[in-house]
């Protein structure tokens, strides 16, 4: 066990070389120079020029990833172009924010995605399965900004039950938070809900048709406690995958909840700085969320091969 | 009866005192689209981040809200001498900083303007009072200002937030967190910058001036136009920033706010290239002023006339802007357009390329002219990038043409110079790298005039040189449209765009 946690770890090493190596250069790659860009239309050539040179850019491009190689191994990951401040700063700023989106969002969508898609398989080919499934496509489909404006026409503006954008304040209290973060995290959650709930669904559907469940049903169990003892906890390992695999996509659509909802997240922080060409902020965000994703990854491996033993033969650990 | 008269009478005063003592309890929240990025004068380069340091730092001159008249503010009264080369300005006696840290609220001197400008052109990035020579401080009040060359314009580079007065104290002691802690003579400290958020702004109780009403001031950033003005419908923010001309409707439906136009400082265009291609050919340029119907751009990208087809390159809102400007424009021709092509030789059609940003008025703009040049056999492609990759192609003299959009003071320098000069050429500005010295040279005239009407004739010369010579497609003007809350009183829209609360002649309550 300790043999596969090892090797894992020394994985993150070059994986994350590869990432800020890819970036670095994609950032090379995009028109436009980051000079220009930031000192914006008025600016002179002279102007222009002496700003380039401030920044480095004036040298050639693998001197400049020497540099910045040299100076992310001892953590300085530079200072913003457009906010003059340390780029990890920033991003510490923001990351609450982009993980209790990311987080309720989660919740909501398996709060609801899991119940909604247990009822559809026990339901199975009724009017309710039926209505499910169509939701869960509706769901699946349906645009994240979109939605997000609705939610804000309709909760916001006509109802007034919720504010329309912002992050809220904990000072105000716990309420002040929640309530500034149920229509983003449901608009954020809508596809992860959908995708959650056909999961459910065909994964019960699966486990329901096992030889245990219809011997658990003939030896006379109640069925609630067949639906949820027996099939359910069965059903459930695929669905975790699942939900694992959600934190991906729910970090990628903050992008556009952040931007719909006002919300001071990375989301948000990563299109300003590329828009910008704010490079060094564009490293460093993708370094830290390439991070937070594999070290996700990480543990839900680890997790696994913890409960599952075929893994960790595989990789050649003992106990 | 007389009585209950007298009880009404009384009611009615006490709830006017009430009312009177509340106009200093406002509390005011600004939703914008942009994001403020520092809150340091010589660092910053965007309109949301000089909208909000004017509530900290102060110059020495500065513009009345509906951006028309310059006043003292730290400076007086000045002089200037005749060549236009050196400005003396007096200072008040009765400026301080706000206590900070440093320094306990000191007297604004003739060394704080010295120290300022020294720093804003050692240190910025995009130094905007460039044409300075030197600065002396005469006496603790009076500093003198020599240019390097004479420039009538001078007073408006001072209004800008990049020449504000600092504290070397502060300055120094806060280093780098500067931006953090800022501390000006103006009539607002920053309480809270939660960055991408919002920012909040408490009134600086022993502020030299004039008493602002507003004493909580809050600006949230909305990046989204569309859910600013939701935020605006529902109350969450009283004055918001740009509304879509689509949301017009929304906003005049509603009987608590008020869609406030006013004309703004800009143009939209599509500047020719004058040194590559095709349309270095004047006959393909009149063919494409022939052709194109400018009145049809306006009515499709603003169905709710929050713009105005343009005739020339200064705008509405400028004190030079001509009257007369349509009697050197090339009327539509579409008959005329095509006799002039078969008689060019391209009467087998001709291929053109368009650049433009993903602003969507720029695009609709360029598929305007599209569908109008089709009609007379040339075939425009139409090419919408990002912001950072069109400036690099507008500069760079490849495109055929690129839909430049340009914003700035009211002062006809701003437009004339940046986009007609030859030395600008290769700029975002001049991407057509158009190059002519009877233009140049009016240019030139015009900045270095004393004399208003003067500089208003040369001006305009040089606007009618560049019209006939058809370089520059001249599209719409896009009015400034400020949602204003009905709570919100004794506010002026900005043709500039900034939302100014408190400006000289303007102190904005909330009922």
């Amino acid at each position: 066990m300790r043999k596969f946690i090892v090797r894992r770890l020394l994985q993150i090493v070059p994986t994350l070389f590869f990432v800020l190596l890819t970036v670095f250069f994609l950032m090379k790659l995009i028109p436009g120079d980051p000079a220009a860009v930031l000192l914006g239309p008025g600016a002179r050539a002279q102007d222009i020029e002496r700003f380039r040179a401030e920044l480095g850019l004036d040298q050639p491009v693998f001197t400049q990833f020497a540099l910045y190689l040299k100076r992310v191994f001892t953590g300085n990951f530079g200072k913003s172009l457009i906010y003059k401040q340390d780029v990890i700063s920033l991003i510490l700023e923001r990351l609450p924010t982009t993980l209790l989106l990311s987080v309720s969002a989660l919740f909501i969508a398996s709060i609801i995605g899991i119940p909604a898609g247990i009822l559809a398989a026990t339901k199975h080919d009724s009017f309710v399965d039926f209505s499910i499934t169509i939701l869960s496509l509706v769901g699946i489909s349906v645009p994240i900004f979109w939605f997000g404006m609705i939610l804000i026409i309709v909760f916001a503006l006509q109802l007034g039950w919720l504010p329309a954008v912002g992050i809220g304040s904990i000072s105000n209290g716990l309420w002040d938070v929640i309530k500034h973060i149920i229509l983003p995290s449901t608009a954020l959650g809508i596809q992860s809900m959908g995708i959650i709930t056909r999961f459910t669904r065909s994964s019960m559907l699966e486990v329901l048709r096992q030889d245990y469940v219809r011997t658990a049903m003939a030896k006379g169990l109640k069925n609630r406690l067949v639906l949820y003892n027996h099939a359910l906890r069965n059903a459930l390992v695929p669905i975790v995958t699942v939900i694992g695999l959600q934190l991906g996509t729910l970090l990628a659509g903050a992008v556009l909840t952040e931007t719909v909802f006002a919300l001071p997240g990375l989301g948000k922080l990563m299109i300003d700085a590329i828009l910008r060409r704010d490079f060094l902020l564009v490293q460093g965000e993708v370094l830290v969320i390439a991070f937070i994703y594999i070290l996700v990854n990480f543990i839900v491996d680890t997790l696994y091969a913890f409960l599952n033993p075929k893994i960790r033969v595989a990789y050649g650990g003992s106990q | 009866m007389r009585k209950y008269l007298v009880m009404l009478f009384l009611v009615v005063l006490l709830s006017f005192s009430a009312f009177a003592t509340d106009k200093y309890d406002s509390e005011l929240v600004v939703g914008t689209d942009q994001n403020p990025t520092t809150m340091d004068p010589a660092m910053y380069q965007d309109l949301a981040s000089s909208q909000v340091m004017r509530n900290v730092f102060e110059t020495l001159v500065s513009y009345t809200a509906d951006v028309k008249e310059i006043e003292p503010v730290i400076a007086e009264s000045w002089t200037v001498s005749d060549d236009l080369k050196v400005w003396t300005f007096k200072l008040r006696e009765n400026v301080f900083f706000q206590k900070g840290k440093f320094q306990d609220g000191r007297n604004v001197t003739a060394e704080d303007v010295k120290y300022s400008f020294d720093r804003e052109m050692e240190i910025s990035p995009m130094v905007r009072i460039y044409m300075i020579d030197t600065i002396e401080v005469v006496d603790t009040y009076t500093v003198k200002i020599t240019l390097q060359y004479p420039y009538a314009p001078f007073l408006t580079v001072l209004t800008d937030i990049g020449a504000a007065i600092v504290p070397k104290e502060e300055v120094e002691g806060w280093g780098d967190e500067f931006v953090l802690h800022p501390i000006g003579s103006g009539p607002y400290v920053l309480k809270e910058w939660v960055k991408d958020d919002h920012m909040s702004f408490e009134r600086y109780e022993d502020y030299w001036g004039e008493k602002p009403y507003v004493k909580n001031l809050t600006y949230k950033f909305i990046p989204d136009k569309a859910v600013l003005t939701l935020a605006l419908l529902s109350g969450q923010v009283d004055i918001s920033s740009d509304i879509l001309d689509q949301d017009i409707p929304k906003v005049t439906a509603d009987p608590n706010v008020e869609a406030v136009m006013v004309g703004g400082n800009n143009i939209y265009a599509g500047y020719m290239n004058a040194t590559n291609g095709p349309t270095t050919d004047p006959k393909v340029r009149e063919a494409i002023f022939k052709a194109v119907d400018v009145t049809q751009i306006a009515k499709v990208i603003f169905p709710n006339e929050s713009g105005v087809p343009a005739y020339g390159p200064i705008p509405p809102g400028s004190w030079a802007y001509n009257p007369d400007v349509q009697d050197f424009y090339t009327p539509y021709d579409p008959e005329g357009a095509k006799q002039i092509l078969k008689d060019a030789g391209y009467a087998d059609g001709l291929k053109l390329k368009m650049y433009t940003s993903d602003d969507p008025n720029r695009r609709k703009m360029a598929i305007v002219m599209q569908s109008m040049l089709k009609q007379v056999g040339i075939d425009l492609e139409v090419i919408s990038l990002e912001w950072g990759s069109f400036v690099e192609v507008s500069g760079s003299g490849e495109a055929d043409i690129y839909a430049i959009g340009w914003t700035w003071y009211p002062d006809p320098e701003f437009f004339m110079y940046y986009m007609f000069h030859s030395s600008t050429a290769g700029t975002y500005g001049n991407g057509g790298r158009y190059n002519n010295p009877e233009v140049d040279k009016y240019i030139e005239l015009g900045e270095s005039s004393a004399d208003q009407d003067e500089r208003i004739m040369y001006y305009r010369k040089a606007e009618e040189h560049v019209m006939k010579d058809r370089i520059f497609f001249p599209g719409y003007h896009k009015l400034v449209v400020i949602g204003v809350s009905d709570k919100v009183k004794g506010f002026t829209v900005s043709s500039d765009m900034t939302i100014r609360v408190f400006a000289p002649g303007t102190n904005v309550y909330v009922e």
